[in-house]
C-alpha cells in the first residue's frame, strides 16, 4: 500500500493505549484543533475504536445522527484506515463525554469535513500498531507487511495473521511515532455505499429518539409560553385539573406547565388553559415588515466593502430590487421534547441535541448543578436543522424535574413549536447593481434584520462588528466593486440557526442575477457562465463545471422547458465548500407552480458515501423548495398566526419533483455537503421566466399564488 | 374524565389498559403500553407520523379514541414482521429511504395499506395515497422509488 507520510505530533494527537479484558483500545481523546479551514471553535471531533478478541471492531460515533448519515460515514473513515471489513464493524453511539470525545456538536453538515483528518489518523494509528505486532511476531520488518480486510499479510511469504490474534501484542506496543495515511486510490470502503447503520431500526420502530425515553415513575408534561413581548399575569385552568386528573398545573419560569399521568392528558388540558397576559412590547408582523422596509431605504452600515475599480462610471445603468423574507420555522418532525432526572447534585437528561456543550452550560447556569454532574444522553434526532442548538425545551424538563424531584418528560405540542421557534430572521434585502459593458460593475446589498449572534447569545460586542447577517450577500461571481451593508433591528422574537441561515441572502443574489440578465436581454445561464469567465476568482472554474453539467442534464435552452408550457430556471451557489447548480423545471396550473424536475450537479469533493451524499442533496433540495414555497410565520400581538401543518405547510410527496443528481468530484478530500441551497432560487427564476414576474416576497404562497 | 378498563389487542397480544376514555390510541400505545415506534408529529391528523393499522387498515392513531375501539385488532410498526422481513421494510432498506427516520413508521404503515388496496397503483395513485405522510428530511423521491420497485418485483 502506498501511503502519505504524516508525522505524528504529540501536541495535537495524544494517544493512550492499553490492554483491557475485551481487547485493544485506542483512545484519541485530545486531538486538538483541527487544521482544516474551519474557523469556529466547535469543530473538534473525537472518538475511539476497539477491536475485540473475535476480530470485530467497535467504532464509536460521538456526534448526533439527525438523518445526515454521519453515524455511517464517520465510522467508515476509521474503518478504511484500519483496513477492516465493514461487516466486522459495529458502530456504538457515545453519550456526551467531553473528556473523552471533546466537542460533540453537530452543525450545518460540517461533521464530515471537521472529522476527516482525525478519524483517519485514529484508524491508521491502530493499523500501524497491528502491523508492528505482526512484524514482531514473525521477526520481519514492518515495511514488508500490509494490512488487508482484518488481517496483516507478510508480502513476501504471504503469511497472514488476523487482527483477533494480534490485539494483545498490539496493545503492549509503544505508540507509533509516525503515521502513514492511505492514498485515495487505495480506498476500498470509502467511495462505496454500504447500508446505513441506522437503516433497519428506522424501519421497525426500534429507533429510539429522546421522545421515546421512558423512566419509571416519570411525570408527563407539556408547556405553554406567553406570546412574544408579553408576560403572564394570571391563568385560568378552566377545571382541567379535575377533568384530566392532572398532577399539577403551575406557572414556572418560562410559562405554564401542565403535569399529568400521560402525555395525552397534558396536551388536552393545555388546550383549555386561558392566559391573562400583559403586553410589554408590540409584536406585529405587519409593523415589523414596514419598519424593515423603511430602514432599507437608508444607507446601512457597510460591513464589507471592496472597491477595485474606480474608473469612469458614466455609461452605467443602475438597477435595484427589494426583497422580503419572513420569520421561517424549522418544523422538525420530532417535536421539541426532553426528559430530565434531577436530584440535589446530579442531573441526567435525554434530549435531541446538536450542541451538547452549550446545553450543559445552560443547565448548569439554570439550576446551579456543576457541569461535571450533568449527564446528557445523545439520542437519535428526529430532524435538527439548527433547531436543536437551543436549550429552551431542555430547560423545561430540568426545571420541572428539580421542582417535583421526579423524572419529568416534557413534550411540546406542534403549535408551541411553531409559536416559539428560533426562526431564521425576517429580513428586508435591497440589492442595487451598476451595470457597465454588460458586466456588473458594482454590487451593493443591504440587509435589514435581527442579528442571530447578538440576540441569541447576548454578545456584547458591537452589532456592526459581526459579519454573520451579511454572509451570502455577495454573489458567486467575480465583481470588482462589492459592498454589503447591514442595519440592525431587534424584536422580542427568538431567532437562530436555520439550515443555511444565509440562504435568504443567497436567494436574493441568485434571483437578482436573472434580473440583471433579463435587463441585458441575456440567457441567464449563459450570462452566469460569462460572468464566471474571468478567472480572477479561484472558485470560478468549479462553478462553471457544475453549471455546464446541469445545463446538459436539463437540456437547457434559454429557459424553455423540455415540454411545451414548461419553463426552467437556473441557480448556482458556492456554499459550505460545496458547489451546486440547479435547474428547476415547472409549469403553471391555476396560478400555482407545478415543479416537475430538479436537476442538480454538485461538487462536494470526495464523496465518502455517494448514496448518503445523494440523499442529503435530495433532502436539501426539498427543504429549500419548501422554504421558498411555504415557510413563514407571522405574528399578531406576539402570537404566531400559524399553528400546525395545515396553515404552515411543508412540501408533500404529491408536490415533490423528480430529482436528478450528478456528483462531480474535483478534489480528493471530502467537503461539506451544502446541497440544496439554490433550488428555491432556481424555482423563483423559473417562475420569472414563465410569468415575467420576479419573486421578491417570500413565501411564494400568499404572495405570488 | 371517565376511566376505561379494557382489554385491547395490539400486534396479536392482549393488553389490559386503564386509561381516560377519550385518550387517543397514539398516546395509549406510547405512554400506557410502551410501544414507541408510533410517532407524534401534529396530533391533528395532518402529518401521518402516528399511522397504525386497525383491522389491517391505515388510521391516524392521534385521532382515534380509546372509547371508539371495540375489539378491533391493532397493528403498529413493531408488529408488521417478526424478523424485519416485511416486503415494504425490505425495500425501504434496499433504497435506503430513511434519513432522520422519525416519519418512517408512518410512511411504512401507509405504504403497506396502499399496497393492499391497489394491486397496480400508478405513480399518481402512489403520490395521492402517500400525501398525508409528511417528511421534513425530503425522503419522498426514495419512498416513491421503493414502492414502484416493489410493484415491479411483485409482477415479475
Ligand atoms: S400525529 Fe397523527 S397525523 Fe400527525
Ligand atoms: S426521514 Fe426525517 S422526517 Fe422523514
Amino acid at each position: 500500500m502506498k501511503t502519505d507520510r504524516k508525522f505524528f505530533s504529540r501536541r495535537t494527537f495524544l494517544i493512550t493505549s492499553g490492554a483491557v479484558t475485551s481487547g485493544f483500545i485506542i483512545g484519541f481523546s485530545k486531538l486538538g484543533k483541527n487544521q482544516e479551514k474551519e474557523d469556529v471553535e466547535e469543530f473538534e471531533p473525537n472518538g475511539w475504536l476497539k477491536i475485540d478478541k473475535d476480530g470485530r471492531a467497535t467504532i464509536v460515533f460521538a456526534r448526533s445522527e439527525m438523518g445526515q448519515g454521519i453515524s455511517t460515514a464517520l465510522p467508515m473513515i476509521v474503518a478504511e484506515e484500519l483496513s477492516i471489513n465493514w461487516d466486522d464493524v459495529e458502530v456504538k453511539y457515545a453519550s456526551h463525554d467531553p473528556s473523552t470525545y471533546g466537542n460533540q456538536g453537530t452543525y450545518s453538515n460540517s461533521s464530515v469535513i471537521s472529522s476527516w483528518h482525525q478519524l483517519r489518523m485514529a484508524g491508521a494509528a491502530a493499523r500501524h500498531m497491528l502491523i508492528s505486532a505482526a512484524a514482531s511476531t514473525w521477526h520481519v520488518k514492518s515495511e514488508d507487511c500490509r494490512a488487508e480486510n482484518g488481517y496483516i499479510v507478510h508480502v513476501k511469504t504471504k503469511r497472514k495473521l488476523y487482527y483477533k490474534d494480534l490485539i494483545f501484542t498490539a496493545a503492549k506496543l509503544p505508540l507509533p511515532q509516525e503515521i502513514n495515511l492511505k492514498k485515495n486510490k487505495d480506498f476500498k470502503l470509502l467511495g462505496t455505499s454500504p447500508n446505513r447503520v441506522d437503516s433497519i431500526i428506522k424501519s421497525n420502530g426500534k429507533a429510539l429518539y429522546a421522545i421515546d425515553i421512558d423512566i419509571p415513575q416519570m411525570h408527563f408534561a407539556t408547556v405553554l409560553r406567553p406570546p412574544f413581548g408579553s408576560e403572564i399575569l394570571s391563568f385560568d385552568t378552566n377545571g382541567v385539573k379535575e377533568k384530566f386528573n392532572l398532577i399539577d398545573v403551575i406557572q414556572y419560569k418560562y410559562g405554564i406547565a401542565v403535569i399529568a399521568r400521560d402525555t395525552w392528558s397534558a396536551l388536552e388540558a393545555r388546550k383549555l388553559i386561558a392566559l391573562k397576559t400583559k403586553k410589554n412590547i408590540r409584536v406585529n408582523s405587519s409593523e415589523i415588515k414596514k419598519e424593515l422596509k423603511k430602514a432599507v431605504r437608508k444607507e446601512g452600515v457597510p460591513l464589507f466593502k471592496e472597491i477595485r475599480d474606480q474608473s469612469e462610471t458614466k455609461s452605467i445603468k443602475k438597477i435595484s430590487l427589494e426583497y422580503f423574507f419572513p420569520f421561517s420555522p424549522h418544523l422538525t418532525m420530532e417535536p421539541q421534547n426532553s426528559t430530565a432526572l434531577v436530584s440535589k447534585k446530579y442531573c441526567e437528561v435525554w434530549a435531541p441535541c446538536q450542541k451538547p456543550e452549550k446545553v450543559i452550560e445552560d443547565i448548569s447556569k439554570e439550576i446551579g448543578i456543576e457541569k461535571k454532574n450533568i449527564k446528557l444522553n445523545l439520542t437519535l434526532i428526529g430532524g435538527g436543522f439548527g433547531r436543536r442548538y437551543e436549550s429552551d425545551y431542555i430547560l423545561d424538563s430540568v426545571l420541572l424535574s428539580q421542582y417535583y424531584s421526579k423524572p419529568v418528560k416534557v413534550i411540546w405540542d406542534r403549535d408551541e413549536d411553531i409559536a416559539h421557534d428560533w426562526y431564521r430572521p425576517a429580513s428586508v434585502n435591497k440589492i442595487t447593481a451598476l451595470i457597465k459593458d454588460e458586466k456588473i460593475h458594482e454590487w451593493d446589498h443591504h440587509v435589514v434584520s435581527p442579528s442571530i449572534n447578538i440576540q441569541r447569545d447576548n454578545i456584547s460586542r458591537s452589532v456592526y462588528q459581526d459579519q454573520q447577517p451579511v454572509i451570502g450577500c455577495q454573489p458567486n461571481y467575480p465583481i470588482k466593486n462589492r459592498i454589503s451593508r447591514y442595519t440592525h433591528k431587534q424584536y422580542p422574537i427568538t431567532v437562530g440557526w436555520w439550515y443555511g441561515p444565509d440562504s435568504k441572502n443567497r436567494f436574493a443574489c441568485e434571483t437578482f442575477i436573472d434580473f440583471v440578465a433579463k435587463t441585458l436581454k441575456k440567457d441567464p445561464l449563459h450570462y452566469r457562465q460569462f460572468l464566471l469567465q474571468e478567472n480572477n476568482w479561484r472558485e470560478s472554474a468549479t462553478l462553471r463545471a457544475v453549471l455546464e453539467k446541469v445545463a446538459s442534464m436539463a437540456s437547457w435552452n434559454n429557459g424553455e422547458g423540455k415540454k411545451k408550457g414548461h419553463y426552467q430556471g437556473v441557480a448556482c451557489v458556492y456554499e459550505c465548500d460545496s458547489f451546486v447548480a440547479h435547474i428547476v423545471e415547472i409549469s403553471i396550473s391555476q396560478g400555482k407552480p407545478i415543479i416537475h424536475d430538479v436537476y442538480c450537479a454538485v461538487d462536494c469533493g470526495l464523496a465518502l458515501h455517494p448514496d448518503i451524499v445523494r440523499s442529503q442533496i435530495e433532502g436539501g433540495i426539498l427543504w429549500d423548495l419548501s422554504a421558498v414555497l411555504y415557510m413563514g410565520v407571522d405574528f399578531q400581538n406576539g402570537q404566531a398566526r400559524q399553528s400546525n401543518f395545515h396553515d404552515q405547510p411543508i412540501l408533500r410527496i404529491d408536490e415533490s419533483p423528480r430529482i436528478h443528481v450528478e456528483i462531480l468530484e474535483s478534489s480528493d478530500t471530502p467537503r461539506n455537503i451544502g446541497g440544496g441551497f439554490a433550488a428555491g432560487a432556481a424555482l423563483a427564476n423559473a417562475w420569472y421566466r414563465a410569468t415575467g414576474k420576479m419573486v421578491t416576497q417570500l413565501p411564494m404562497k400568499n404572495n405570488v399564488f | 374524565m371517565k376511566i376505561l378498563k379494557k382489554r385491547i389487542n395490539i400486534n396479536s397480544k392482549d393488553y389490559q389498559v386503564e386509561a381516560p376514555e377519550d385518550i387517543s390510541l397514539l398516546w395509549l400505545i406510547r405512554d400506557h403500553i410502551g410501544l414507541t415506534g408510533t410517532k407524534f408529529g401534529c396530533g391533528k391528523g395532518l402529518c401521518g407520523a402516528c399511522t397504525i393499522h386497525i383491522e389491517g387498515r391505515a388510521n391516524r392513531s392521534c385521532l382515534y379514541k380509546l372509547k371508539d375501539l371495540k375489539d378491533e385488532q391493532i397493528t403498529t410498526i413493531e408488529g408488521i414482521s417478526e424478523k424485519d422481513q416485511h416486503p415494504v421494510q425490505v425495500v425501504w432498506n434496499k433504497f435506503q429511504v430513511a434519513q432522520c427516520g422519525y416519519c418512517q413508521s408512518g410512511q411504512i404503515m401507509t405504504a403497506i395499506d396502499l399496497l393492499k388496496r391497489f394491486s397496480k397503483p400508478t405513480k399518481d395513485t402512489i403520490r395521492k395515497e402517500m400525501k398525508g405522510n409528511l417528511c421534513r428530511c425530503g425522503t419522498y423521491p426514495r419512498i416513491e422509488k421503493a414502492i414502484e420497485a416493489l410493484l415491479k418485483e411483485d409482477r415479475s
